[in-house]
């Protein structure tokens, strides 16, 4: 006869062999993810176009702007953003729970303040048009160029100017200066703009990050969270071993020409797998008090009511394990 | 890339003009030979390449500099023996130098020039017929003819391999391969001419050939197109670095770090790009992409299958490995648990099925027991409903147990009689004592009555709970109608006895009394209730009329029951109480059952007065008899002599009272006891003689 403590054994099993088949087999859902036209997000599409990103489990969503991408983050349309930390700072404040999952890049100069030749230094600022992004990334770089030209938002006009409308607004004279990124910084610097102050001078402070809903780290969108990470990073790879051809394929969707494509990259660092585990991952990720810093210059600014506590900010779980 | 021949031959004539100076000038100092892959064809290499050594030689008066083109066999063997100091080929070949002859860094990577712009990558092409319906994507390729320079080639086979290998066909195996020596332009006449149906050539030459109107691109479908609006030519594959100029190991480091600075700045001397069809010459590229297509090709140099040994799938894949064996061994152990289970649970089942065979049949003993029997066997729950009851109840009260099922006992019997029994239901059911031969009257369906004879046990469920009583229920109608009707026999019988004046009595086969009716024990003097089992015959047959004992072996009575007969007799006498006796006539049988004798009964009368009668009648009888023989004699002597005898006269016959006449000695013979012997007297003799004489005498 079979003995109650062997059939306790027995049902055990079975059941732990059922929740693993079934953990096995939990359907992935798919996810829909926000960008931005920005050369650092631009890895996707290219690992989109090279049928290493499968369009069934992850779709990229165009924005033509960060607030754009927080509405549709905070609507539900997308699932993720390819935003930048100050945003996701700003909604996390507004009560949109987000997570960073991944760095794209981490800001060297990428985004700065381009001025017409005539304006030498920032001081030269004072009573000039000054064109930004409202509300991003940009208004923390006016905010920070302004502090370090000793003046106030009171000495300048802003203009508030999305980054898809700075080229024509530019070549229509209806600013002195830009709060600008790239690679539309590269084409107004092509233009003969003169760079007086970028993101080397607020080092680590602008970083490119894959925000997702919180509530969508769950088990059925792990697959496609990391899918669409170790896509990047592939196409990463490819941007670094072979930057000619990949400039071939990045530089149309960027509206770049291919020679300046390379140079669009320059002000940007990428981490790859490894770098991102040490920014996001470990006891002291290297975000974390690079997010204290940011969370302290937007409350000094006004950005924030108040600092983020950066509980669950970070989420390193859907990183590639397997880099050596 | 390609030069205008008159261009070219401005440039050779400064060359030989540059080669008549230099011997003066570099004295015993080797030309610098700088290897070039032999493309299109080798003259073709030698001219477009020439003008670069001009360049090299004005920039290094002491040394002279030679081209020379080789293809990628004599170009391997020529690095080999040491006998180039640069090469410059592309970066396929490159690798395969690097790795095998220890080729230096590249020094410079061509910029070549696609209309007019500087390219320092390029691609393959892979192509068929416009009209090769068949042919649309890469996987159709398989099985094809496929037309391509060398192997060796990376522009026009390694590049478009590695594609093809992308999508699962594998070069050269799964395609006819043609390399018989074509040059770029001889592929797309293959293909065009149908001798091969794909075409592979580096990116540029197609539209090369349309520019020299050797060709019209409609011909020609391109597969695998890539979409790089910024790449001046079609192209199917990714794009690699452009050609590598690298120097031989054992260059002067010098001449080394003066050609790579002359080659920088080449752009700069437009007369001398525009004579090589190029565009300079940029920093090195990153080669590794051409080192990932060789490695996926398992080409040279990467053609040697790398030991790949157990520990290095351990150091690989040591979690994988040890999570495998973890989980091989916990399937092993859930597998061998599960077996042992299943072994045992297959002895269990054969015990159960054992068990249940035989429950089984002894239930189906029981039931068959049950319902063979023919009493009624039911149960039923705590509430008095039945639950089973068995076919017999149709014997007995005409319902089908169907019928039965639900219904309580007392929906069986009549509204007084369930009232009655009711009550001693209630009160023993309530004890939880069994019920012993409760006897009740149920109404058959038919609406007669039946007697019943209930037993019954309460059973308990697992828990102890009362649940219900099983009993029995016999019809006993029949028996209690027999025990009235003995009783009434017994009761007749007892007025009979009673009322008889004889005596009666039974006894057992030993003698012993069974019964003594109240005539008997009077006769005996006796109360009956005395006699009762006592012996018959030492009570009262003990002696015989002379007071001599009378063994009980001759006694009528015993071998009337021996023998099995009746006896009937008047000539025997009882004896009392008191000593004294009494003649009686009896009449002794044997009383059998079944033909085995039980004992014997005995009915009798006294006799003593009819004894007393026949004494004295048998007195005056005998009187009577005395006189009558007197009488008798009288008579009989009247008889012989007496009366007239009417005789005749002659012959003396007498008649008889009837009328007869007879012989006189039959008459008297006849009414006499004298008997007659016949003789002759001597008278009649003679007379009878005489007579007899003369009739003898008249006869003769």
């Amino acid at each position: 006869m079979v003995s109650r403590r062997q059939c306790t054994v027995f049902f055990v099993c079975v059941t732990l062999a059922a929740l693993l088949s079934v953990w096995a087999w939990w359907p992935d859902k798919p996810i829909a993810i926000a960008t931005r036209i920005w050369p650092g997000y631009d890895l996707m599409y290219l690992a989109r176009s090279e049928g290493w990103l499968a369009a069934e489990q992850v779709r990229l969503v165009e924005m033509s702007s960060g607030q754009e991408s927080l509405k549709a983050l905070a609507e539900g349309k997308v699932d993720g953003a390819a935003m930048t930390l100050d945003e996701v700072l700003q909604a996390r404040a507004s009560g949109l729970s987000l997570s960073v999952a991944m760095i794209f890049d981490v800001s060297a100069g990428a985004d700065m303040l381009v001025a017409r030749p005539g304006i030498k230094t920032l001081a030269d600022l004072k009573g000039r048009r000054i064109g930004f992004e409202p509300g991003s990334v940009g208004e923390m770089m006016l905010v920070e160029s302004l502090r370090a030209a000793g003046l106030t938002k009171e000495d300048v006009t802003l203009v508030m100017l999305p980054i898809a409308q700075q080229r024509d607004a530019w070549s229509r004279d209806e600013v002195d200066a830009v709060v600008t990124f790239e690679p539309v910084g590269t084409q107004l610097l092509a233009q003969g703009a003169l760079n007086l102050f970028d993101s080397r001078q607020i080092p680590n402070t602008i970083v490119d990050v894959l925000a997702m809903r919180s509530d969508r780290l769950d088990r059925s969108h792990a697959g496609a969270i990391r899918h669409l990470i170790a896509a990047h990073f592939r196409a990463l790879e490819h941007l670094n071993r072979n930057p000619q051809d990949a400039a071939y394929r990045m530089a149309p969707h960027l509206g770049l020409p291919v020679e300046n494509f390379l140079s669009a990259f320059k002000g940007l660092l990428l981490p790859d797998a490894a770098y991102n585990y040490r920014l996001l991952a470990g006891t002291s990720p290297e975000l974390l008090p690079s997010a204290r810093k940011l969370s302290a210059i937007m409350v000094k600014s006004g950005l924030l009511k108040q600092d983020d506590p950066l509980t669950t900010l970070i989420c390193a779980d859907y990183l590639p394990t397997d880099f050596q | 890339m390609h030069l205008k021949p008159f261009i070219r031959l401005l440039m050779l004539i400064a060359c030989l003009a540059g080669a008549a100076q230099s011997p003066s000038q570099a004295f015993g100092a080797e030309p610098v030979k700088i290897g070039v892959i032999a493309f299109p064809t080798k003259a073709q290499a030698v001219a477009q390449w020439q003008p670069l050594t001009v360049v090299l030689k004005e920039a290094m008066p002491e040394r002279d500099f030679v081209v020379v083109a080789l293809n990628h066999t004599e170009l391997a063997q020529a690095v080999a023996a040491r006998q180039l100091d640069f090469v410059l080929t592309n970066g396929g070949q490159y690798v395969l130098l690097r790795n095998r002859n220890g080729l230096s860094s590249p020094l410079a990577t061509l910029a070549s020039n696609g209309t007019g712009r500087s390219l320092t990558v390029y691609a393959g092409v892979i192509f068929t017929r416009a009209g090769q319906a068949d042919i649309n994507t890469l996987s159709d390729i398989k099985g094809k003819t496929v037309a391509a320079v060398t192997t060796a080639s990376q522009g026009a086979y390694q590049m478009q391999a590695y594609e093809l290998s992308r999508v699962g066909i594998h070069l050269p195996q799964d395609v006819k391969l043609i390399t018989n020596g074509f040059s770029p332009d001889q592929v797309v006449a293959a293909v065009l001419a149908g001798d091969a149906e794909v075409g592979f050539v580096r990116s540029g030459v197609l539209e090369g050939m349309v520019r020299k109107g050797r060709l019209d691109i409609k011909e020609l479908k391109i597969l695998n197109r890539q979409d790089l609006p910024e790449f001046p030519f079609q192209v199917s594959t990714r794009l690699y670095p452009e050609w590598s100029f690298a120097a031989m190991p054992h260059i002067d480091e010098n001449i080394a770090r003066h050609v790579a600075a002359v080659l920088f700045i080449l752009d700069e001397n437009k007369a001398a790009t525009r004579a090589m069809g190029i565009h300079g010459f940029v920093v090195p590229a990153d080669y590794s992409p051409v080192e990932e297509v060789l490695r996926e090709l398992r080409m040279p140099p990467f053609d040697v299958v790398p030991r790949f040994t157990l520990h290095d799938v351990w150091a690989r894949y040591r979690w994988q490995t040890m999570g495998a064996f973890l989980a091989g061994g916990v399937i092993f152990l859930l597998g061998m648990i599960v077996l042992l289970m299943y072994r045992r649970l297959v002895a269990s089942h054969h015990i159960v099925l054992l068990h249940q065979h035989k429950l089984q049949e002894s239930e189906e003993k029981f039931r068959a027991l049950v319902e063979s029997t023919s009493d009624w066997i039911w149960e039923v729950d705590r509430n008095g409903r039945y639950t089973y009851v068995s076919p017999r109840v149709e014997a007995l009260l005409g319902y089908k147990p169907e019928e039965v099922l639900g219904k309580s006992p007392f929906d069986l019997m009549v509204p007084e009689e369930a009232q009655r029994v009711g009550k001693i239901f209630a009160e023993i059911i309530g004890k939880r004592l069994p019920l012993v031969s409760l006897e009740n009257t149920g109404l058959h369906k038919d609406g007669r009555l039946v007697v019943l004879e209930t037993s019954a046990v309460p059973f308990f469920d697992p828990q102890g709970e009362f649940a219900g009583y099983r009993g029995i229920d016999r019809d006993i109608t029949e028996r209690k109608q027999a025990a009235q009707d003995v009783e009434r026999l017994r009761h007749e019988m007892a007025l009979i006895l009673e009322a008889a004046g004889e005596g009666i009595c039974t006894f057992d086969v030993n003698g012993y009394h069974v019964l003594v009716n109240p005539s008997a024990a009077r006769m005996f003097g006796y109360e009956a209730e005395e006699m009762i089992g006592r012996h018959s015959h030492s009570l009262w047959h003990y002696a015989k009329a002379d007071g001599t004992s009378y063994p009980e072996e001759e006694c009528p009575i015993y071998v009337s029951m021996r023998d099995s007969v009746t006896y009937h007799t008047e000539s025997e006498l009882f004896w009392r109480k008191d000593g004294t006796s009494f003649p009686v006539e009896y009449v002794s049988a044997p009383i059998q059952s079944n033909g085995t004798l039980t004992g014997g009964v005995i009915v009798f009368h006294d006799i003593t007065e009819r004894k007393r009668a026949e004494d004295k009648s048998q007195r005056y009888s005998a009187e009577l008899e005395k006189k009558n023989h007197e009488l008798r004699e009288a008579l009989a002597n009247v008889k012989q002599l007496t009366g007239m005898l009417p005789i005749c006269a002659y012959c003396k016959n007498i008649r008889d009272d009837k009328g007869y006449w007879s012989q006189v000695e039959s008459y008297i013979s006849d009414h006499t006891q004298a008997v007659f012997s016949h003789g002759m007297c001597p008278d009649c003799e003679k007379k009878q003689y005489d007579e007899l004489a003369r009739l003898k005498k008249e006869n003769s």
